[in-house]
C-alpha cells in the first residue's frame, strides 16, 4: 500500500520535478559541487595548471602566521559590513516612517526611492567615482560651507566611509520592505500612545521600532551577509587601494585565485571566511532575540 | 561526348578534393592582442603571408582578444588545459609559467634554425625569456620610457627650449620654473609630476644608481640606495604638495592627458607616445630625450611569444613563433605600428633609424631594464609601491616602510617555499 502511494505521489509530482530540474541541476553543478571541490582544494597547492597537491593545513597555517594582509582584508570587510548595514537600516527606517505618514502619492515616492536599486551597478559606480573625485560635486558642495573635503577614494581614512556612503544608494530595497512592515502595525496602538501623551520620538522608539523589529532583523542579517561579499565596488572603483584600505576578503580571494593563480590558498581563504560568517550570523540572531520584545 | 562528360566529372571530383588536401595542413591556434585598428590589419597580413606559404604545410588560426580580456581568458584556458598552441604573454614573468611546466623549451628550435639569440635579439628583453639557461619564450615586442618636454612651456619659463634636463637635479630646477599656481593653490601648469604618466619610483632608484638586488642577487627593497632614493623622492613630492598633485592627477585622468593639453612641462612616457601626440596634439611643440640621470636608466616591459608544452603541434607552433620574430615580420611591425621590436636587425633598419625618435628608443633599449623577476614573489614590486604610498601619505618614515615591505616580500617567498616542492 505504502509503495503504491509513493509511486502515485511520484507520478503526480513528476511534472513538477521535471520543471524544477534545470534549477536543481544548476544548483548541483555550479554551486554544490564547486563548494565541495573548493573545500578539498583548500588543503592543496593548486596553481590551475598542475594537478592539486595535498599540503594538509599549510594554507591555513600561512593565513594565520604569514599573511597579515588577510586579517587586514577581514577588518576592512567587517568595517564595511557593519558600517553600511547599520547606516542603511537606520536611514531606511527613518525614511520609511516619514513615507508612511505621507497622505498622498505614496506609490510615487516608493518608486523614486526604489529607482536607484534598478540601475545597473557598474555605470552607477562610475558616476560615484566622479562625485567622489577631489574636485567632484561632493567636495564642491562641502566647499560651500567652507569645508575642505577629503580625497575620498584616494584617501586611506576616507575610502571605506566613501564606499559606505555610496552603498546608501541601494537603500530603496530596505525602505520598501520596512514600509510593508509599518503598514501592518495596528493603528490602535499609535492612537493609544498618543492619548497617553507620548511624543513622536517616544512613539518611534517605543512602538515603531519594536513592532517592526523582526523585519529590522531580517534586513540586518541579509544585509550583513550580502555586505560580507562586497566586491564590485572595490574591483571597479579602487582596485583595493589606496594601501589595501578597500581590499575586502572577496576581492582578495578573486585576486589570489585568478590573478596570481593560487587557487588552493584562495579556497582556504573562502572557507575561513565562511567559517567566520556562520557564528557571526548566529550571534546577530541571538542578540536580536534578547533585544526584541516580540517573538 | 561521353569522354567529355568523364573529363568534366574527374575534374569536378578533383576540385572537390582540393580543399581536403589543404585541410591536411597542420593546424595551430594562435592568440594575440591585436584586436582592432591598424594592429589587426597588420597582424592579419602577417598571418596571411605565413598561411600562404604552402611549403610549410602549416595553417595558423588566429584569435584576437582585447588586452583587457586577454589575461583572464588565457588564464582560464590554461587551467582547463586548452590554451592555444602559441600565444602572446607578459615578457616580465616568463619563468613563472616555465616553472609550472606550461611552456615548451624553444632552445632546440632556435638552434635548428641556426639562430644565435644573443646576436639576433636585444639582450635586455631576451634575458627575460630564459629560465634555467633555456629559452621558454621569444621576445616579441618591448618598450622603453623616455622624457618628453614641452618646448613652448620651456620658452615661457625663460628656459632654453632645446636644452632638456640631463640630470634629476636639473629636472627639479627646470620644473619649479615652469610651475604656475592658481589663486586657490592648485596647479594650472606643472613642471614635472613624479606620480603622473609612466613615472615610477623604481626608475628613479635605478636612475640614481640604486638597485633592488643585494650582492647575492636576492631581492632587497630596504637597502640604503632605495631608502635614500625614497627619501629624495618623497621630499620632492612634499615640496610640490601631495594634495595638489593628487588634484592635478584627478583633473587629468580619464583620457585627459595633461601633457597633450599643454599643462605639463615634462612627462615620462613610453616610446610610442610620440605617435599619440601626432594624433591628439599635432601642433604640440615638444622634444624627446633620455630620462635624466646620474645613471642612465629606464624601464622596459613587453610581450613574449610562448608555445604550450601541451600542444600537439609544437614543431609547427615554434616554426610560426620564429617567423613572428624574423626580420621580415618585425620590420613590418616597427614600420607600420611603431612597435619597438626585439629583433636587432629589424629595429636597426636604416629606414627606421633615420627617425631620431626611433633612434632614441633603440639607444635606450641598450641600458634599459625590466623589474627583476622573483619566482617566489613575482609581484614583489606591489609591496614596494605600497611602501612608497605609505611614506607619501605620511604614515611611516621611508626606512620603516621599506623594512616592512621587505618583511612582507620575504614572508611571500617563505609562503611559496612552504607550498611548493621541487
Amino acid at each position: 500500500m505504502k509503495g503504491h502511494q509513493r509511486k502515485k505521489l511520484l507520478k503526480q509530482n513528476m511534472k513538477g520535478y521535471l520543471f524544477v530540474s534545470p534549477w536543481i541541476l544548476n544548483l548541483a553543478f555550479f554551486t554544490i559541487i564547486p563548494i565541495i571541490v573548493s573545500a578539498f582544494l583548500s588543503f592543496t597547492k593548486y596553481d590551475m595548471v598542475n594537478p592539486p597537491r595535498w599540503i594538509g593545513f599549510m594554507n591555513y597555517y600561512i593565513m594565520f602566521k604569514l599573511d597579515p594582509s588577510f586579517w587586514k582584508a577581514l577588518g576592512n570587510t567587517l568595517y564595511y559590513m557593519f558600517g553600511s548595514v547599520f547606516m542603511k537600516v537606520f536611514l531606511a527606517l527613518v525614511l520609511a516612517v516619514l513615507l508612511n505618514n505621507v497622505a498622498k502619492g505614496m506609490g510615487m515616492y516608493r518608486t523614486i526611492f526604489f529607482l536607484p536599486v534598478v540601475l545597473p551597478a557598474v555605470p552607477v559606480m562610475f558616476l560615484w567615482m566622479m562625485l567622489f573625485s577631489p574636485n567632484g560635486l561632493i567636495n564642491r558642495f562641502l566647499a560651500l560651507f567652507g569645508i575642505n573635503g577629503p580625497l575620498w577614494l584616494s584617501s586611506v581614512t576616507w575610502s571605506k566611509p566613501a564606499l559606505i556612503i555610496m552603498s546608501l544608494w541601494g537603500i530603496g530595497g530596505i525602505i520598501v520592505i520596512l514600509l510593508a512592515g509599518l503598514q501592518d502595525v495596528p493603528k490602535s496602538i499609535y492612537e493609544a500612545a498618543q492619548l497617553d501623551g507620548a511624543n513622536s520620538v517616544q512613539i518611534f522608539w517605543r512602538i515603531t521600532v519594536p513592532m517592526v523589529s523582526p523585519i529590522i532583523l531580517f534586513c540586518i542579517v541579509t544585509g550583513l551577509i550580502s555586505a560580507s561579499q562586497v566586491f564590485t565596488e572595490a574591483y571597479i572603483m579602487t582596485g583595493g587601494g589606496p594601501l589595501e584600505s578597500t581590499t575586502f576578503v572577496s576581492l582578495k580571494i578573486y585576486l589570489l585565485a585568478f590573478k596570481q593563480g593560487n587557487m588552493g590558498y584562495a579556497s582556504a581563504m573562502a572557507w575561513l571566511m565562511f567559517l567566520l560568517m556562520v557564528p557571526l550570523t548566529i550571534l546577530v540572531f541571538r542578540i536580536f532575540r534578547r533585544w526584541s520584545p516580540i517573538d | 561526348m561521353r569522354l567529355v562528360f568523364r573529363i568534366v566529372l574527374v575534374t569536378a571530383i578533383l576540385l572537390l578534393l582540393l580543399p581536403t588536401i589543404s585541410l591536411s595542413k597542420t593546424k595551430i591556434i594562435f592568440w594575440h592582442m591585436y584586436d582592432s585598428g591598424p594592429g589587426k590589419e597588420v597582424m592579419d597580413e602577417i598571418i596571411g603571408r605565413f598561411n600562404a606559404n604552402n611549403t610549410l604545410g602549416i595553417e595558423v588560426e588566429a584569435l584576437a582578444i582585447s588586452f583587457w580580456d586577454y589575461w583572464d581568458k588565457l588564464g582560464v584556458a590554461m587551467a582547463a588545459g586548452q590554451e592555444p598552441d602559441i600565444f602572446m604573454h607578459d615578457l616580465g614573468n616568463v619563468p613563472s609559467r616555465a616553472y609550472k611546466g606550461v611552456l615548451a623549451d624553444l632552445t632546440p628550435y632556435i638552434k635548428a634554425k641556426g639562430i644565435v639569440p644573443e646576436k639576433s635579439f636585444f639582450t635586455v628583453p631576451l634575458n627575460m625569456c630564459k629560465w634555467e639557461d633555456k629559452f621558454y619564450a621569444l621576445p616579441f615586442e618591448t618598450d622603453v620610457r623616455l622624457l618628453y618636454w614641452n618646448k613652448d612651456l620651456f620658452k615661457q619659463a625663460g628656459l632654453d627650449p632645446d636644452k632638456p634636463p640631463s640630470t634629476w637635479q636639473e629636472l627639479w630646477e627646470y620644473a619649479s620654473k615652469i610651475d604656475k599656481k592658481s589663486p586657490q593653490g592648485t596647479y594650472d601648469v606643472l613642471g614635472f609630476n613624479p606620480i603622473y604618466g609612466q613615472s615610477y619610483f623604481w626608475m628613479y632608484v635605478w636612475g640614481t644608481g640604486g638597485t633592488f638586488l643585494d650582492n647575492k642577487g636576492n631581492i632587497s627593497v630596504n637597502n640604503p640606495t632605495v631608502v635614500k632614493a625614497l627619501e629624495e623622492w618623497i621630499g620632492m613630492l612634499n615640496k610640490l604638495g601631495i594634495k595638489e598633485l593628487e588634484q592635478f592627477n584627478a583633473t587629468y585622468g580619464w583620457g585627459a592627458d595633461a601633457f597633450l593639453a599643454g599643462k605639463l612641462g615634462m612627462v615620462i612616457q613610453v616610446g610610442q607616445y610620440a605617435a599619440i601626440i601626432k594624433i591628439f596634439a599635432p601642433n604640440l611643440n615638444y622634444g624627446v630625450t633620455h630620462i635624466p640621470y646620474p645613471v642612465k636608466a629606464t624601464w622596459s616591459n613587453g610581450f613574449s611569444l610562448e608555445v604550450s608544452s601541451r600542444s600537439k603541434n609544437k614543431d609547427a607552433a615554434a616554426e610560426f613563433a620564429l617567423y613572428l620574430v624574423s626580420k621580415e615580420v618585425q620590420l613590418m611591425m616597427a614600420q607600420r605600428l611603431n612597435s619597438l621590436v626585439c629583433n636587432i636587425e629589424a629595429a636597426k633598419d636604416p629606414s627606421l633609424m633615420q627617425n631620431p625618435e626611433w633612434r632614441l628608443q633603440v639607444e635606450a633599449l641598450e641600458y634599459s631594464q625590466f623589474r627583476p623577476f622573483v619566482l617566489e614573489a613575482p609581484v614583489w614590486y606591489e609591496e614596494l609601491q605600497k611602501a612608497v604610498d605609505e611614506v607619501r601619505l605620511g604614515r611611516k618614515p621611508a626606512k620603516k616602510a621599506l623594512d616592512d615591505a621587505q618583511k612582507l616580500i620575504e614572508s611571500e617567498i617563505q609562503k611559496f617555499r612552504l607550498t611548493n616542492k621541487k
